[in-house]
């Protein structure tokens, strides 16, 4: 029961130190006290859960009546022995006494914000005869409060969530059916991790017992919120709802929703169910039936140092890192876009030789195609660097060939690095090799260039140095 | 799912290893969208056959949804190419590529491998035992971010340790001189070249500059390989404990829960 409260509370904490913080804007910045007030023992917490739980099962038979205290202080005294019946007047007082609560507030007419607070925060309240409190009931506030934290442990109730978008269809509020289903995905989604992070961590005992023990009415409820999405799917297709929709549409325009997108989003959110459904009927096999292996923490350093004493073999690092290290394919495996830089330059000078429509000069000068241009303005130089040994594409890149003035040319440095004989002597007397791995530079700032570079080299007449790799 | 479609699919795995049919945080690659197309409408029955292909060539593509992993874009689905842990890796997987990147000036072959080991090492532990985390926590892929810098910071503090133990307490010779005969920036090279490895296989991502994260394939294929590899050639407990009194005292966060190897239920 308290553990329902836990998650409630807590997601509430640091939104309530924040709003007691007195630090004002601008204020020179102050460490955080991360220490709370009080005895650690979370005595006082537990008999206000159990205060809030005896009112709520009350209510139910007396129907927002008043409800005696007597069976609740017996009961608790009989749990803490050295409690007397002041202290459950204190517990009383803390959850009867409002609190004032400051917030900010639009005033869509005026445009503005201005602040606004609340005294509506206590839960339950009392009546005193001479001083000492005998009956109690919950407030709004206080029912308010046990429903939250009912609903922020426990994915069982979900499928009321999704018997929200019937009512929703059936109101005819169609604009609150994405925003459902949203919500509805968003904590279905949540539950599927839950599992997935239960499944990966050793020692969930308890998370997988729970899981089991309820697994037939998480099931049920699965099945529940499945059959609502259906419903409301089904009947979205209604000549009535239809009718409706159309009015409604009419009244609505702009807003981006129509019969389609609401069709869309409850498919998917159709299809999410589907697989939460999926993944909890495996979960439960994967827990039942078979024996799950999980593997803790390693630490990793202290194994690194082990094996400077029990080296593994050489066979068994070569085996350990195709089976988990990195692995390039010895192969190549064409890709559609490994053509691309071809096909640019193609383009290029298609482009660059159309004739001119508007000009006087058309037909007479053929304009030079960017290769063509690169080719001139650094071909003079490449030879002259050829001339002094082999010259990888990185270096190329050092040596500013990718550009000419400030505009990029990589395209053309890689074409000539290709098809060498664009420097306009015959391929014999220029050879490539592959270097492989040994690319790595960065052109431009942006591109990054990988992998094997090639080495471009100057093969002599006479014999000269041609071997192969 | 035609031939063609399953060509294309396999060129493009073998590429990137991964398919994301909304990537969280980079740009759809070509043709990315069109392949997790292919996939989406070929259902369960086209994501068997293509892993009939795969099987043969010791591959599994493994499909997450929204669902399944926490990270994946809402609506969106992800593939990823892992090394079946049943099978041995295809031949045309190629371990000299990587090591000839590994290697520096006149290394040898069994130096680019011994690196190649210590720093893979070092950054497992960056991502699960500073993080305390599983190694079968593969949603904690999402939360593996961390720097160059600290990486070769940890590479050499690992080779500080093995100095400080010296040969005489046992230290393998080879290895002992392999390691801590590092010059200048060393390190950094190595480091920098072994994450270039990672990055290529899709096992790495770069997050941010200089920052890098585990991939979702990353993070499967450890947890789905570790107890049949890894875990086998690690040294037993007392033997590890022997070796570590040996060392200086390192601080090391988050170790206090490791458990030592496996926990089956």
């Amino acid at each position: 029961m308290t553990k329902d409260w836990i998650s409630y509370l807590s997601a509430a904490f640091r939104l309530v130190d924040l709003h007691d913080s007195a630090r004002s804007f601008g204020s020179a910045s102050t460490s955080l006290k991360e220490e709370r007030t009080g005895r650690r023992d979370g005595v006082w917490l537990n008999l206000a859960c159990h205060l809030l739980s005896y009112l709520d099962e009350c209510d139910l038979e007396t129907n927002e009546g008043w409800n005696p205290i007597g069976p609740f202080v017996k009961d608790v005294c009989g749990r803490y022995r050295s409690l007397n019946d002041d202290d459950v007047q204190l517990v009383i007082s803390y959850l009867s006494t409002p609190t004032e609560v400051y917030f900010i507030k639009d005033e869509p007419t005026k445009g503005q914000q201005r602040v606004a607070s609340t005294k509506d925060t206590a839960l339950i309240e009392r009546r005193s005869i001479r001083g000492q409190t005998d009956l109690c009931r919950l407030t709004q506030r206080g029912r308010l409060a046990i429903t939250l934290a009912k609903a922020s442990h426990n994915w069982l109730y979900t499928h009321h969530d999704a018997d929200k978008l019937m009512t929703a269809l059936l109101y005819g509020e169609f604009h609150d059916i994405p925003k459902q289903c949203a919500s509805l995905g968003q904590s279905i989604r949540a539950f599927a991790h839950e599992i997935t992070r239960t499944m990966e961590q050793p020692g969930q005992n308890e998370v997988i017992a729970h899981f089991l023990d309820r697994g037939n009415q998480y099931l049920d409820s699965i099945r529940k919120v499945q059959t609502a999405v259906q419903n409301a799917r089904e009947h979205l297709g209604t000549a009535d709802v239809r009718e409706r929709l159309n009015q409604w549409f009419e009244q609505n325009e702009g807003m981006g929703l129509d019969l389609g997108v609401m069709r869309r989003t409850l498919d998917e959110l159709m299809q999410t169910v589907e697989r939460l459904s999926r993944r909890f009927s495996a979960f439960l096999h994967q827990v039942t039936d078979t024996q799950r292996e999980v593997v803790g923490a390693i630490p990793f350093e202290k194994a690194a140092l082990a094996f400077v004493f029990q080296p593994p073999s050489l066979t068994v690092m070569d085996m350990l890192t195709s089976n988990l290290g990195a692995w390039l394919p010895e192969m190549c495996f064409g890709a559609p876009e490994d053509m691309q830089g071809i096909l640019r330059a193609e383009i290029d000078r298609h482009q660059a030789s159309q004739p001119k429509v508007f000009g006087e000069d058309a037909g007479a000068t053929r304009e030079r195609t960017v290769m063509e241009l690169f080719v001139h303005e650094h071909r003079e130089a490449m030879f002259a660097a050829l001339k002094a040994g082999p010259v990888r594409l990185g270096t190329a890149l050092t040596m500013g060939w990718a550009k000419i003035g400030d505009q990029c040319h990589l395209t053309e440095l890689v074409g000539v690095y290709s098809a060498p004989s664009w420097l306009g002597r015959g391929a014999d007397v220029i050879q490539l090799r592959i270097k492989p791995g040994s690319l790595d530079a960065r052109v431009e700032g942006c591109t990054w260039l990988a992998g094997d570079d090639i080495e471009m080299q100057l093969v002599q007449e006479q014999g000269g140095n041609n071997g192969p790799e | 799912m035609d031939l063609n479609d399953m060509g294309q699919l396999h060129a493009f795995l073998m590429r990137y290893r991964c398919i994301e049919s909304r990537p969280r945080s980079r740009k759809l690659r070509r043709n990315e969208s069109e392949l997790a197309g292919i996939l989406i409408e070929a259902g369960a029955e086209g994501l068997e056959q293509m892993n009939r292909f795969l099987a043969g060539q010791g591959l599994d593509l493994i499909e997450f949804t929204d669902t399944d992993m926490p990270g994946i874009t809402t609506g969106g689905r992800v593939w990823v190419l892992a090394r079946s842990p049943e099978a041995t890796p295809p031949a045309f997987f190629s371990i000299d590529q990587v090591m000839a990147r590994m290697k520096l000036r006149d290394d040898t072959r069994e130096a680019a491998a011994v690196w190649y080991l210590h720093i893979w090492l070092i950054h497992l532990a960056l991502l699960y035992s500073h993080k305390g985390r599983a190694v079968s926590a593969v949603s904690g892929y999402l939360d593996s971010a961390f720097e160059e810098e600290t990486l070769i910071q940890g590479v050499r503090d690992h080779i500080e340790r093995v100095r400080s133990i010296g040969l005489d307490a046992g230290a393998e010779q080879r290895v002992y001189a392999i390691l801590t005969d590092e010059r200048g920036t060393d390190v950094a090279k190595r480091v920098r070249a072994f994450l270039g490895l990672m990055v290529d296989s899709g096992l790495l991502g770069h997050a941010d500059s200089g920052v890098y994260e585990q991939t979702l394939l990353g993070a499967v294929e450890i947890s789905q390989s570790f107890s049949r590899t890894l875990q086998h050639i690690l040294p037993d407990e007392d033997a590890l404990s022997n070796i570590v009194n040996l060392s200086a005292p390192v601080t090391e966060k988050g170790e206090e829960e490791e458990a030592w190897p496996e926990e089956t239920e």
